[in-house]
C-alpha cells in the first residue's frame, strides 16, 4: 500500500502545482491592465498603484508566480477588492455551508441509486428495468437549473410545502435547516443518482453472472440474502470510483444550485466574485474549491484500493 | 463505413436521438422561418400570456414570443456546441494524437497537464475563464472548448496508443514511412470514431455550460435569446406564468437527451469496446 500511496500523493502534488498555475493565469488573461478591469478606470492613479504593488503585478510574472503561491502555501490567499476580507476568512466561512449541501446531494444520489440500480439489474429488461433506466437518463439530461426551478415553482410556489430559497444554520434551527435544505439537496443529488444509478445496475448485472452468486444459490441462500451479502459487496466497488469522479461534478453543481436557491456558499460566492471582477476572491475559491475535489478523490481512489487489494498492484 | 451507417440507423437509441438533435439542427438552421415572430420584438400590453394559437409557448414578461426565443435560442446552443467541440478538437486531437504517439517525457508532461485541467469542476473552470476573458457567447465558447480540450485528448492518446500496436502500423514503418505519414495517414483515420463519439457527447456538455453560464449571468447577455439567460429571468415571473420558466428548460433538456443518446449509440455501433 506504501508504494501505491507514494505515487498517487507525488501525482497530487503535480496535479496541484499544475491547477495553481492555471488559476493563477486567470487575471493574466484579462485583455489590458487587470488592476484596471478591478477598481474601473475612474480611479485615481495612487490606489491603482497600490494594488498593483500589493497584488505583485510590478514584479516579473515569474516572480508574481512564486509571490502568489508561497502566500498560498502559508493560508494567504489574498484580500477581497471589494470587501477587504481576507478571502481564506471568507472561504472558512463559506465552504462548510456547500459542504453540507454536497454531503446531503450525494445522499440523495445513493438512496435513489442504489435501490434503482439493484431492482433494474434484478429485473433485467423488464418495465421496471426500462422505468429506471428512463429515469436515470432523464437525471444525467435534465439541468440542474431547470429542475431547481421547476422543484420551487412546484414545491414552493404551488404546493406551498417546502422554503423557496435561503439557508438556515442547523445548530439554530434543526428542523427548518433540514426544510431549506431539501430542495437544494434533491436538485443537486438526482444528476448524480441518474449517473450512479446505470453503474450500479451494470455492476450488479456483471456480478450476478459470476459463479460465486451461483454456488450461493445452490446452497440454498435466497435471493435477497444473495444480493445483499455478496453480489452488493462487490458491485459498489466501481460505483465507489464514480462517486469520487462526481465530488467534481457536485461542487461544480453546487455553483448552479447555491444561485437558484439564494445559499451562502462558495458557489454564490464564486458567481458575485465573477459579477463585481473581486478576481483574488474568485481565484482563492477556484484553488481551494478545485484542491478539494482532487483530494476527496484521491481518497475514494486509497479507499478503493484498501477494499480491492489488486489496485494496489497494477 | 455504410455497414456502421446502416447499424446506426436501424440502432433505436440513434433514431430516437438522431431525432431530437435533428429537431434542434432544424431550428437552429430554420430559425427565421419557424420562429414566426420576432425574439427580440416587444409587446409590453401582451406580456405574460398563456399559449394560445398566437403565441403557441406564451409570451414573456416583455411580451416577447417564448417560441420565438426558444427557436432562436436553438440556433446560440447549436452554434455554441458546435464551436466549442471543433476547438476543443482542434487543440485536444493533435494534443493527445502526439502524445500518444511520441510518448516519453511530452506525453507524461502533456498528461499531467490534462489532469490538472480535468480537476477543475468543469462550470468553475469555465467561469473563471468567462471571467477573465469578459462575459459573452465569444468568450463562452472559448471556456467550453478549454474545458473540453483534455476530454477530447485523453480519448485520443488512448486511441493512438491503441492503433499503434496493430500491424498495420508496423507494415508502413518497414516500408519507410515517416512518423507524420504513420500517424496521419495510418493511425489517426483509424482513431477517429472514439473521438467522434467524445464529442457528439461533448455537445450535450457544452450546451448545459452555456445555458449555466447565462443562467449565472456570466454567459450570453440579455437580450440574446439564449435558454439559460431565459430561465434565469424567469424566476422573477414564473408565479405568475410557468411558460418562462417551463420551456427555455425542456428545449435545453431535450437538447441534451438528444445528443447523450445519440453519443450511447454510436459508441454502441462505432466503437463497442468502450460499452458498459
Amino acid at each position: 500500500m506504501i508504494p501505491y500511496l507514494q505515487t498517487r500523493l507525488a501525482a497530487l502534488a503535480l496535479v496541484l502545482l499544475l491547477m495553481s498555475m492555471i488559476v493563477f493565469s486567470f487575471v493574466h488573461l484579462i485583455p489590458g491592465d487587470p488592476v484596471e478591469a478591478m477598481l474601473g478606470v475612474e480611479v485615481d492613479a495612487s490606489t491603482k498603484q497600490g494594488l498593483r504593488h500589493a497584488l505583485g503585478f510590478d514584479r516579473p510574472l515569474a516572480a508574481q508566480y512564486a509571490l502568489w503561491i508561497g502566500r498560498a502555501l502559508r493560508g494567504d490567499l489574498g484580500t477581497s477588492v471589494r470587501t477587504n476580507q481576507r478571502v481564506t476568512a471568507i472561504l472558512a466561512e463559506k465552504l462548510p455551508i456547500t459542504l453540507g449541501l454536497t454531503l446531503a446531494a450525494a445522499g440523495v444520489g445513493l438512496a435513489i441509486a442504489l435501490p434503482a440500480g439493484v431492482v433494474a439489474a434484478v429485473r433485467r429488461d423488464s418495465l421496471v428495468d426500462l422505468g429506471a433506466m428512463g429515469i436515470a437518463l432523464a437525471g444525467v439530461s435534465i439541468p440542474s437549473f431547470w429542475l431547481g426551478v421547476m422543484l420551487i415553482l412546484l414545491f414552493s410556489l404551488h404546493w406551498r410545502l417546502l422554503p423557496a430559497i435561503g439557508y438556515v444554520p442547523f445548530a439554530r434551527d434543526p428542523l427548518g435547516a433540514l426544510r431549506h435544505l431539501v430542495l437544494p439537496a434533491v436538485t443537486l443529488g438526482l444528476g448524480l443518482a441518474g449517473a450512479l444509478t446505470r453503474m450500479v445496475r451494470s455492476g450488479v448485472l456483471e456480478e450476478l453472472g459470476q459463479d460465486y452468486v451461483r454456488t450461493a444459490r445452490a446452497k440454498g441462500l435466497r435471493a435477497g440474502a444473495v444480493i445483499a451479502r455478496h453480489v452488493l459487496r462487490n458491485a459498489l466497488l466501481p460505483t465507489l470510483t464514480v462517486l469520487g469522479v462526481q465530488v467534481s461534478v457536485l461542487l461544480g453543481g453546487a455553483v448552479i444550485t447555491e444561485q437558484i436557491f439564494a445559499w451562502p456558499g462558495v458557489g454564490q460566492l464564486a458567481v458575485q466574485a465573477v459579477l463585481s471582477r473581486d478576481y483574488p476572491v474568485l481565484q482563492g475559491t477556484i484553488l481551494v474549491v478545485a484542491a478539494l475535489a482532487t483530494v476527496i478523490q484521491l481518497l475514494v481512489d486509497l479507499a478503493y484500493a484498501l477494499m480491492d487489494p489488486r489496485v494496489r498492484y497494477t | 463505413m455504410k455497414r456502421r451507417w446502416r447499424a446506426l440507423l436501424r440502432h433505436r437509441l440513434a433514431i430516437v436521438g438522431g431525432g431530437l438533435t435533428a429537431a434542434l439542427v432544424v431550428a437552429a438552421l430554420g430559425a427565421p422561418l419557424i420562429a414566426r415572430d420576432d425574439p427580440l420584438g416587444m409587446h409590453m400590453a401582451a406580456s405574460l400570456e398563456p399559449p394560445s394559437a398566437q403565441h403557441w409557448f406564451g409570451t414573456d414578461q416583455f411580451g416577447r414570443d417564448i417560441w420565438a426565443r426558444v427557436v432562436y435560442g436553438a440556433r446560440l446552443s447549436f452554434g455554441v456546441g458546435l464551436l466549442s467541440m471543433l476547438l476543443a478538437t482542434a487543440a485536444g486531437l493533435p494534443l493527445g494524437a502526439a502524445a500518444g504517439y511520441l510518448g516519453g517525457p511530452f506525453d507524461a508532461l502533456a498528461m499531467r497537464v490534462m489532469d490538472a485541467v480535468l480537476a477543475f469542476p468543469a462550470i468553475l473552470l469555465a467561469i473563471g475563464l468567462v471571467a477573465a476573458l469578459g462575459p459573452g457567447t465569444g468568450s463562452g465558447i472559448i471556456a467550453i472548448g478549454i474545458v473540453y480540450v483534455p476530454v477530447v485528448a485523453r480519448v485520443s492518446r488512448a486511441a493512438v496508443l491503441a492503433r499503434c500496436r496493430e500491424e498495420y502500423v508496423d507494415a508502413a514503418r518497414a516500408l519507410g514511412e515517416t512518423d507524420w505519414g504513420v500517424l496521419t495517414r495510418h493511425v489517426l483515420p483509424n482513431c477517429l470514431a472514439p473521438v467522434l463519439v467524445q464529442v457528439t457527447v461533448g455537445f450535450a456538455s457544452a450546451i448545459v455550460i452555456e445555458a449555466g453560464l447565462s443562467f449565472l449571468g456570466a454567459g450570453t447577455p440579455p437580450p440574446a435569446p439564449s435558454w439559460g439567460g431565459m430561465l434565469n429571468e424567469a424566476r422573477q415571473y414564473m408565479a405568475a406564468s410557468p411558460c418562462v420558466a417551463v420551456f427555455p428548460g425542456l428545449a435545453i433538456s431535450i437538447a441534451v437527451l438528444g445528443f447523450n443518446l445519440l453519443g450511447d449509440a454510436m459508441r454502441d455501433v462505432l466503437d463497442p469496446r468502450l460499452r458498459r
